[in-house]
């Protein structure tokens, strides 16, 4: 057994549409348990009244960072045959921090506001027709943009390769820095509750 | 003194203790026996001695990340929007100058028709850009060769030791290898372009 599964041609087209719809579904479920679907609750994260999603998001990282790097190294995963997104320093900054704003401003992520409409949170339905209304304008709009969404290319890579460390010693640093938050974060709302 | 261990801790210390074992475990990749070429260079992987390269090395270029790899789209900005090739930019034949590339550069052209790529790169290498090759077939190689190849089930051993690299380049870039019986009809650009996977994720 050897993973990724699709990349190894374990699983079809298929099986993997089924897995990623099974994923997406358990994916939803959790963020609704999680009380992500809450835009009172996310905006808490600016407030520093309620630090959930800082650890929801460090717990993810470090969660799927030691995965692929232990499994990796069991040699149970191909780290090589992991599809990097490309990286574009100046649309990923303006991008970054025009989600920043929505996020701030709407209470909710895309991801988020999907899980707040499928729960029939109006603020989420509202959300989601702007995400989409966004995504079409957008389009509609790329050939005036586009010079900005090809500059800036840094290619395929990670942060590791892009500081020159070893893999490992980022995964320490990582680690660390989440388990510090961690307590930070729990610090901070102990103050403020 | 009781010492209390909560779910939280355990998975911290589970953490702090798999994060503490990283730096010295070396790194997760597998060598770079991936990335190394064949001991015998089939001619696929090679340049051709006019410059013309194949799709597969192109994608191994890609793959690789290889430094200073530009790829130019002649094909006008209508048909570059349709498809084009990761990392490529459209460029108008007349706009496509030495001095908009440094020597150390590799460029791959690829543009409506061979002709036009083989001439733009060779033009390009009387400039002094050494490095410049064309893609004859250009985007229909790409999605023959990289996003739709093919293998018959009765190919050769060489022909199979072959496909296990194009098939791996071939998922790595979200294309379907198959093996097929009979002479395998490759699907219509459409329909490979419609199966292609554009991929993101967004939290």
């Amino acid at each position: 057994m050897n993973a990724p599964f699709y990349e190894f041609g374990l699983l079809g087209d298929n099986a993997s549409l089924l897995v990623a719809l099974l994923i997406g579904i358990a994916f939803g479920f959790f963020l609704e348990r999680g009380g992500l679907g809450n835009a009172r609750k996310l905006a808490g994260q600016f407030y520093l009244t309620d630090l959930v999603v800082l650890k929801v998001m460090f717990s993810a990282i470090v969660t799927a960072m030691l995965g692929l790097f232990w499994l990796s190294k069991l040699g149970l995963l191909d780290l090589s045959r992991v599809y990097l997104l490309p990286t574009y320093v100046a649309p990923h900054l303006i991008g970054g921090v025009v989600f920043g704003v929505g996020f701030v401003m709407g209470g909710l992520c895309p991801g988020t506001s999907c899980v707040a409409a499928s729960s029939g949170r109006i603020d989420g339905l509202v959300l989601l027709g702007g995400m989409l209304f966004g995504i079409l304008l957008f389009n509609e709009a790329f050939p005036l943009l586009q010079g900005l969404y090809y500059s800036t290319e840094l290619g395929q890579v990670t942060v590791a390769e892009l500081l020159g460390l070893p893999h490992g010693v980022l995964v320490f640093i990582v680690v660390v820095a989440a388990l510090g938050s961690f307590v930070l974060a729990e610090r901070i709302e102990a103050r403020t509750k | 003194m009781t010492v209390r261990f909560t779910t939280n801790g355990l998975l911290a210390a589970a953490a702090l203790v798999l994060g503490v074992g990283a730096p010295v475990a070396g790194s997760p990749y597998r060598g770079d026996a991936h990335r190394a070429p064949p001991a015998a260079e089939p001619v696929a992987w090679v340049p051709a001695a006019d410059g013309r390269v194949s799709a597969l090395l192109v994608a191994e270029w890609l793959r690789e990340r290889k430094p200073g790899l530009r790829i130019s789209d002649l094909r006008g900005v209508d048909a570059y929007e349709r498809f084009h090739l990761p990392k490529a930019e459209p460029v108008a034949p007349q706009d496509l100058l030495p001095e908009a590339f440094s020597r150390d550069e590799t460029v791959v052209v690829y543009g409506p028709d061979s002709a036009e790529a083989r001439l733009a790169a060779s033009t390009l290498r009387e400039a002094g850009i050494g490095q410049a090759y064309y893609l004859a077939d250009g985007v229909a190689e790409w999605l023959t060769e990289i996003l739709n190849p093919t293998l018959s089930p009765d190919a050769a051993p060489e022909e199979r030791a072959a496909w296990e690299r194009t098939a791996e380049l071939s998922r790595y870039f979200g294309g379907l290898p198959r093996i097929e019986a009979g002479v395998a009809e490759p699907r219509s650009a459409a329909e490979v372009l419609r199966r292609t996977v554009r991929r993101g994720c967004a939290f």
